[in-house]
């Protein structure tokens, strides 16, 4: 960093989860989230997160800390570090996404999604069902329907077609 | 203040997020989850109709006549796909080689039989076709490909012709062509079919045509034009090459793009590329459409190529291929890496890396593969 006559203090803001717990952050790195950003140009320094839990504000932080320090150098850290993120159970992915996607960090959106992706391409319908907590609307007749019609695809081929909701 | 229920909404935005990583198997078994989930798909599949057809989805890559491999040319293209494609044709059970590709169908050589012994083969299906015997036994012949869709049926028509045994008489050479259609089944061939020019080729320039309407295109890299043969009026004729003075000291490549004839030529410092319009009627005439300076396309990937500020003098260009269905995108191999380069855009990408010393690259072949189909929309 540059030196200047004065020291430039590093501004500071304070996130509050629904549950009311605070925590401190520097400003540069909580402007990752659009959401944020855009209350700190509205000259807000206590940002109040009504949609987001202690547990996922905490681990938001942590990506937000992570991601604020990225160089050339440590790119290959950050990769180690964002797969390690993603290795949580579906209920906290889930709470991540939700969060990230109301914070709006895109990164982390992509990331999160990627994830997801990765891990329910293989998933039988009833799997998914579960993982989302999606009920079935069709009738018996027109989920027959639509099952003939792409019948190869719930066919095992290369790929098992994995039946677990974890 | 109450936690929520661990049965999460999770927002339409997100959910077409996550689908739209998927491949087509995968979405196509979800539809069945709900009607919300079948509307977000379909609405998934409209937006890649929007892709341009044919759409190229990457490269079977050959050595000389060995084991094929497979490589995508985009991230986008590996979801349509997925994992089912036959990358190192295995499934075919014999031991091929590709030798020319057309409309998501490869032709392949048996191993072993002389050449002739071929098959079509669709490596997303696993259909194999056999094709009879040919009837005459060709030293590496030129081999010509395409494929016709006509309201679900496919057909296809292959020809080849020999090289080495020309000979000479009445002021022209001639040549024997043998060609088969799945229409009739069987080889036909046609003996002495008169040719101006001796054609001939070198190691690195590939032997499988460009076809436009049952008419075939060669390109002779020794020499400076393109060999047509029309496959229905079953006669050759030459079709001269618009840029002799510099293709006399690098390398030219012919292809289709966006159903057109393309021609690159490359001196070693500039690629210069054209169309050509008004084919296959005997006037047609090449267009000059762009230069693309090889240094600069070094540069813009010089991360890739471990460069530091370092110039780009060296870097010659193995092999180049034109987008299937874009004629602004060049696929250039470089040392071992091959590149995607916009010529509308000025911006080039890292397509694959063949993890090998750029010397044992120097023989690849790359052959287009395409798919031609999406799946029904419903």
């Amino acid at each position: 960093m540059a030196s200047s006559s004065k020291t430039e203090q590093k501004k500071m803001l304070i996130l509050k989860s629904s549950e009311e717990e605070e925590f401190e952050i520097e400003e540069s790195i909580a402007v990752q989230s659009g959401t944020i950003k855009n209350m700190v140009e509205d000259d807000f320094t206590l940002i109040p997160l009504p949609n987001v839990d202690t547990e996922t504000l905490i681990k938001i932080i942590k990506y937000m800390k992570k991601h604020g320090e990225k160089t050339k150098s440590n790119e290959k850290d950050i990769e180690e570090f964002d797969k390690e993120f993603v290795k949580k159970s579906f209920t906290e992915l889930k709470e991540l996404v939700l969060a990230a996607n109301y914070l709006h960090i895109t990164s982390l959106i992509d990331l999160l999604c990627q994830a997801f992706a990765d891990r329910i391409k293989n998933k039988s319908v009833k799997a998914i069902r579960e993982i989302f907590g999606i009920p079935n609307d069709f009738t018996p007749e027109e989920e027959a329907e639509v099952y003939e019609q792409h019948k190869w695809a719930h066919e095992e081929g290369k790929e098992h077609i994995d039946h677990s909701a974890y | 203040m109450e936690r929520r229920s661990c049965k999460l909404y999770v927002c339409e935005e997100i959910i077409t997020n996550i689908l739209n990583r998927l491949p087509s198997k995968s979405l196509a078994r979800f539809k069945c989850i709900s009607k919300d989930w079948r509307k977000y798909i379909a609405e998934i599949y409209r937006c890649r109709l929007q892709w341009p057809k044919p759409y190229q989805l990457g490269f079977f890559c050959v050595e000389k006549r060995l084991k094929s491999r497979f490589f995508f040319s985009s991230k986008e293209s590996s979801l349509v796909i997925g994992t089912s494609l036959d990358e190192s044709i295995s499934f075919i059970g014999e031991r091929v080689y590709v030798v020319a590709s057309s409309d998501g169908f490869l032709l392949c050589n048996k191993l072993k039989s002389r050449q002739r012994i071929y098959y079509v083969y669709n490596p997303a299906t696993r259909q194999r076709l056999d094709v009879p015997k040919t009837q005459i036994l060709m030293d590496d012949p030129y081999v010509g490909f395409t494929v016709k869709e006509t309201d679900g049926s496919v057909s296809f028509t292959i020809v080849r012709y020999g090289v080495h045994q020309p000979y000479f008489h009445d002021l022209h050479y001639s040549v024997t062509i043998e060609s088969f259609s799945s229409e009739t089944n069987i080889w036909t061939a046609t003996l002495d079919a008169p040719i101006r020019f001796y054609p001939s080729r070198d190691e690195t320039s590939s032997s499988s045509a460009c076809a436009v309407d049952e008419v075939f295109c060669w390109l002779c890299n020794e020499a400076h034009w393109v060999t047509v043969y029309d496959s229905v009026k079953k006669c050759f004729w030459t079709l001269g090459l618009p840029d002799q003075m510099w293709f006399s000291r690098g390398s030219g490549c012919l292809g289709l793009s966006g159903g057109e004839l393309c021609f690159a030529s490359n001196s070693g410092t500039t690629i210069s590329c054209w169309r050509l319009n008004n084919f296959p009627s005997r006037d047609a005439v090449w267009v000059w459409k762009y230069n693309i300076d090889v240094a600069t396309v070094v540069q813009k990937c010089r991360e890739d190529f471990g460069l530091g500020g370092g110039n780009a003098l060296g870097f010659k260009v193995r092999n180049m291929v034109f987008h299937l269905a874009l004629p602004d995108i060049l696929y250039l191999q470089i040392r071992s890496k091959v590149i995607s380069y916009n010529v509308k855009t000025s911006t080039a990408e890292l397509v694959h890396e063949f993890g090998e010393a750029w010397r044992k690259t120097v023989h690849y072949k790359l052959f287009s593969y395409e798919w031609p189909q999406w799946p029904p929309l419903q």
